[in-house]
């Protein structure tokens, strides 16, 4: 290192320099992990396929990737370009792939950099950041695990009633909630999407169409479509709430 | 669910196949920690101030992560413990988790916790977790390194935009999945997703607006509250 301490500040506060000596190892070591990941994602799919000959077929295949495709494909998009100001490049590999981002990653990072004084944008700021969404993701760690040991000896003892009442009611209890939650905001909208999807619902069971699977695959298409275009009006009105 | 479907996807092969994912999440965590306490050294910046940081995230991580204890719970008996444990490693939540599980069953006509659910069905879930998963994972990977100028590319007004259509989505998608639990699940789903609704609509809304805390445990509370009313009532 050299003895000539402004020099050395220079190079070292020179984007060009903090490009090669942070930047690349960070988005080598993201790719890497995150490419394994990826991989390791689908070995309990595959177990089961080769020792259970469970594989339902394409015909099954394709609906259900055509369904997760148009639900979540957006999110993929928006969610870590919305969070990357907040995260940075190390905290975004981390943090997308840990999740949670919004509950656990971001507030952990602000914390952090908050408590150390580091000025936003600095070096410091970053390897502060890092550390701490690292932090935030062992305790998630540590939570899960025990919760899953802990929550498996509880499943259990727990006599078959109750489990097959939590199995039967923790859906439409979850799924009432999170529409509520996200929906509460903006009822104008929510209100006419769920009247209309309960009433679509409803005379799905008096249809008949000759695939059987194709209606319910139908009816999530219609929902989204609907919401969008719905909230497509609104927004011209100027009726969103989030965006007044 | 069989028992005997229940003892396959708890089997200790499955607990194998999980292992995985979950050490390579910590492995990451490690060597960026390792990464940042090299640079650390070249700036000159105190490595006692990162051993802080550390702990600073450990300690705000530790309460949002405890507040998803009994929807985990209940994402373990629906589609097995070691699945559950490796999915909430990474990326979604259990709402997401769940939303790609519904809608999967819902490709294939049936309702996820009902009896039609075999092993096919369960491996299906599995797999589209996995691709929903890949997507946020491949997005990330791709854009990260180029996200400056992508920011600056994406237009305010477009932005707004952007924000309406993902709510529009995210509500399509639960009002979707809610009116099927209603209408399909007899008179406990509808109990139980009423109850969910005003609960969470009460606490998030009402009570949430005083003490910012309760919304932590909103969900938690409206699940409970659905699950034994549903129970009760059904």
């Amino acid at each position: 290192m050299s003895n000539n301490v402004d020099i050395n500040n220079t190079l070292l506060s020179d984007p060009q320099n903090i490009k090669e000596r942070w930047l690349r190892p960070v988005n080598r070591m993201g790719t890497i992990t995150i490419l394994l990941c990826i991989l390791v994602t689908f070995l309990p799919s595959i177990y089961l396929n080769i020792r259970y000959d469970a594989f339902i077929g394409w015909d099954s295949v394709f609906p259900a990737l055509l369904l997760v495709v148009v639900v979540f494909g957006v999110n993929w998009f928006v969610e870590p370009i919305s969070f990357y100001p907040v995260l940075g490049n190390a905290g975004s590999y981390m943090g997308w792939l840990a999740g949670s981002v919004a509950q656990q990653r971001a507030p952990a990072a602000i914390v952090a950099r908050e408590a150390m004084e580091v000025e936003q944008g600095s070096q410091e700021a970053e390897v502060v950041s890092v550390v701490a969404v690292a932090g935030s993701i062992v305790s998630n760690l540590i939570v899960l695990t025990v919760t899953c040991f802990v929550g498996t000896a509880i499943i259990n003892v727990l006599p078959e009633a109750i489990l097959s009442g939590i199995a039967a009611y923790v859906l439409p209890a979850m799924f009432g909630a999170m529409l509520a939650m996200f929906g509460a905001k903006e009822p104008l909208l929510t209100i006419p999407v769920f009247a209309v999807m309960i009433g679509l619902h409803y005379l799905s069971k008096f249809i008949t169409l000759p695939i059987p699977t194709l209606m319910s695959t139908l009816l999530v298409l219609v929902s989204l479509a609907f919401s969008i275009l719905y909230a497509r009006a609104l927004y011209k009105k100027g009726r969103i709430n989030q965006v007044k | 669910m069989t028992a005997e479907l229940g003892n396959i996807i708890n089997s200790g092969a499955m607990w194998a196949c999980a292992i995985f994912l979950v050490l390579l999440v910590l492995a990451q965590a490690v060597l960026y920690i390792r990464l940042a306490y090299k640079e650390a050294k070249t700036i000159g910046y105190d490595t006692a101030n990162l051993r802080k940081s550390f702990r600073l995230g450990m300690i705000t991580g530790f309460g949002p992560a405890l507040t998803g204890v009994v929807a985990m719970v209940s994402m373990m008996t629906l589609i097995g413990s070691p699945i559950t444990w490796m999915r909430l490693s990474i990326i979604g939540a259990v709402p997401t988790e769940m939303g790609v599980a519904s809608v999967t069953a819902q490709s294939l006509g049936i309702t996820l916790g009902g009896e039609s659910v075999d092993i096919k069905v369960i491996s299906l879930i599995y797999l589209m977790m996995a691709i929903a998963g890949t997507g946020w994972l491949l997005v990330t990977v791709i854009l990260t390194p180029r996200m400056g100028e992508l920011r600056e590319r994406i237009g305010k007004k477009d932005s707004r935009w952007l924000i309406v259509f993902t709510a529009a989505t995210t509500i399509g998608l639960f009002a979707n999945l809610a009116a099927q639990q209603l209408t399909t699940g007899g008179f406990g789903a509808v109990a139980a997703a009423i109850s969910g609704f005003g609960v969470m609509f009460f606490l998030h809304n009402i009570v949430g607006k005083k003490s910012k805390g309760i919304k932590n445990y909103a969900l938690t509370i409206s699940m409970v509250v659905g699950i034994v009313l549903g129970i009760l009532l059904g």
